[in-house]
């Protein structure tokens, strides 16, 4: 009896410990990985290529800092006896053998216009990773067509975050951190690759529950979404 | 027996007061957070309604002011009201059917306006202030619409509540009379941002004859050359109505969309590069065979494969294993910038992945008409002398809200900037100024 109670209570202690545990890592939304790059994209393609040669890195070289470029910078300053941030500032790059440039006129603007990117690449790939290549440039190319529509805001981070806009930013899966294809898709959406010629709804048939967005003319169904005007 | 019951009860409320503890932490965060979150919701809707205050105050001033640059600084006021308005306005929790309509109104009062000032000083004909009555009549609506939102939040509502309950519910419910249902939101033709005229485009550059699904096929192989596999993938029915087939070539995966009319191969997209679903060997490129001259020239022939003639690039870049090249026609020496075509080009196989040419296929078409009323040396001399020219070629440029001029293209440097100017050939107005911004993406025009 005295044995069973004591095993009911470990039990017991371990589930509450348990479930606050998992409380608190699903209920609170993983944080954004927000890197403040200060170099630039031919500063990125030397690090990168200078990582690759002495093995750290695997990916393409494309001037961009994703997920790769950074685990890859880290096991760099662990090996060199760096603070593991991730993140080239001046004793990062001068190890790596480079000196970064001050932040220049121009440098502001370039990082400017990767943050859109960053931030199309984020909501493509909280919206629609499952989703074939073109499906994901077609969801890249609706948030566009919606920054250039009337009906919709005039910025790319208004349309991105207007309310109940997309299901992915709501529950927090935005800022998860996009892999390369959804970069990838990003990056051509924003060159003009549009396979919905204009759409501004999409939606999976099977998953959503407005009525409303039945009354848009069906384009183009990709994957599991269905693009509409 | 008894310690065994000691032990129970004191381990239970250990149990008791932990989970105490945490729900009351818990509680008092989300507490915080979402009086934080209805704080930020009510600083929004106070801004609207105070710029749709303004807004109807301003239309009404307009109506009454005469003079050109009275108007016009009304007009500029109006024009910061509105699109601060809109901005507000994005920012409630209301759903995207409750807000599209008054978004659009916004929107178009705001390129309204720049049309008056851009067009024709600020001034107002008789039809404009018809217009403007009917903006301001919509404006005193959307007014007391928002006013009696105001009495239930004073009331006691909030508005977060919204997002508790689920959409469609509760606080966004005050706000479906902000449709066009209740509210006559007038229709305004103008040249400007947002016009109708920018808004829906008609297709002038394909062929009238309708092909088959079989026919569309045929396009695809003749254009891809060596493929190990087509599937057919449905059709798109929008604005251009295609035929859709995923292609594998070269352990690639193409999407390609031919057009129903005429056949026009409109679309090719795959993912090539970096660490996605495609296989990256990572393979440092050969200097030689990644040149521009290289890449250029495979998107030409590709371009030729398809039986577009005359097309020649006008802008390139690159990213290791990417270029995107630019490709326009050129007729007579004149390049039809409105006509571009995109083309992606995958260095390590030196093969065309991707293609996009719907603005070839919208403007492509006959150009009559097409000669210059000034002069070369005459269109140099309306340069600004700071600029040192490298080139100067005529070209056709699209307009910004509708249309497109002959001009002259002058390529030139400033202070280490690359800028590109244009000249209308028939005026000599500048149309545009582009500056060669360098980014992570390549080389971009601003």
């Amino acid at each position: 009896m005295k044995r069973f109670l004591i095993v009911l209570m470990s039990c017991l202690c371990l589930t509450v410990a348990v479930s606050l545990a998992v409380v608190n890592f699903v209920l609170v939304p993983q944080e954004a990985q927000y890197m403040s790059v200060a170099t630039t994209s031919s500063e990125n393609k030397e690090i990168q290529r200078r990582l690759k040669k002495w093995g750290y890195y695997t990916g393409a070289i494309d001037g961009i800092l994703g997920p790769k470029s950074i685990a890859a910078i880290k096991k760099f300053q662990k090996n060199n006896g760096l603070v593991v941030d991730g993140i080239v500032g001046k004793q990062t790059a001068s190890k790596i053998g480079i000196t970064l440039s001050s932040s220049s006129s121009s440098s502001s603007s370039s990082s400017q216009s990767s943050s859109d990117l960053y931030l199309l690449a984020k909501c493509v790939y909280a919206e629609a990773r499952g989703e074939p290549y073109q499906g994901q440039v077609a969801v890249a190319a609706v948030i566009l067509n919606r920054v250039k529509s009337s009906q919709f805001p005039n910025t790319l981070s208004g349309v991105i975050y207007q309310p109940y806009a997309f299901t992915a930013v709501s529950d927090g899966q935005i800022n998860l951190e996009p892999n390369q294809t959804a970069y990838n898709a990003a990056r051509d959406a924003m060159n003009g690759w549009d396979p919905t010629y204009g759409c501004l709804f999409y939606y999976n048939p099977a998953k959503t529950t407005s009525k409303w967005i039945y009354s848009r003319q069906v384009v183009v169904t990709i994957g599991d979404h269905v693009f509409a005007r | 027996m008894k310690k065994a019951f000691i032990i129970t009860v004191s381990l239970l409320a250990v149990v008791v007061m932990v989970l105490g503890v945490y729900l009351f932490q818990t509680n008092t965060v989300l507490g915080n957070t979402s009086a934080n979150l209805e704080n930020l919701y009510q600083r929004s809707f106070y801004d609207l309604v105070n710029n749709v205050n303004n807004m109807e105050v301003g239309v009404s001033k307009l109506m009454i002011t005469s003079d050109s640059a009275s108007q016009q600084k009304l007009m500029s006021e109006l024009k910061q009201q509105t699109s601060d308005a809109e901005d507000k306005l994005s920012l409630l929790p209301l759903e995207i059917e409750t807000v599209a309509e008054t978004t659009k109104f916004m929107n178009h009062l705001n390129g309204y306006c720049t049309s008056l000032i851009t067009y024709k000083d600020g001034k107002m004909e008789a039809n404009d202030l018809k217009n403007m009555n009917k903006i301001h009549l919509g404006l005193k609506q959307i007014k007391e619409e928002l006013n009696e939102v105001s009495k239930r939040i004073m009331a006691g509502a909030r508005i977060s509540d919204n997002m508790v309950f689920g959409r469609g519910k509760r606080f966004s419910d005050n706000f479906t009379s902000l449709t066009a249902d209740t509210i006559e939101f007038p229709s305004l033709i103008y040249d400007g941002p947002f016009s109708e005229s920018t808004e829906s485009k008609v297709v002038r550059g394909l062929p009238d004859n309708i092909l088959s699904q079989e026919e569309c096929e045929q396009k695809v192989v003749e254009s891809l050359g060596d493929i190990t596999e087509l599937t057919p993938a449905g059709e798109t029915n929008g604005v251009f109505e295609t035929y859709d087939f995923v292609v594998k070539k070269d352990n690639l995966e193409y999407f390609v969309q031919v057009t129903k009319r005429g056949g026009f191969v409109l679309t090719i997209s795959a993912n090539v590069s970096g660490d996605g679903t495609e296989s990256s060997s990572g393979i440092t490129l050969d200097e030689e065979t990644s040149s521009p001259k290289e890449y250029t020239k495979v998107a030409e022939e590709f371009a030729k494969k398809l039986g577009l003639q005359n097309m020649q690039c006008v802008w390139s870049a690159s990213s290791d294993e990417i270029a995107y090249v630019n490709l326009a026609p050129v007729e007579d020496d004149i390049i039809l910038y409105p006509d571009l075509i995109k083309a992606k080009v995958y260095l390590n196989s030196m093969q065309v992945v991707g293609w996009e040419a719907s603005s070839y296929a919208y403007n492509h078409h006959e150009r009559e008409d097409m000669v210059a009323q000034l002069t070369k040396t005459e269109a140099r001399k309306l340069v600004s002398s700071e600029l040192n020219v490298d080139s100067q070629k005529l070209c056709v440029i699209p307009l910004d809200y509708v249309g497109e001029t002959l001009a002259y293209e002058f390529a030139g440097t400033y202070d280490n900037y690359q800028y590109y100017l244009y000249i209308d050939a028939y005026t000599g107005d500048q149309v545009r100024v582009l500056r060669v911004v360098q980014t992570d993406q390549g080389n971009l025009i601003m």
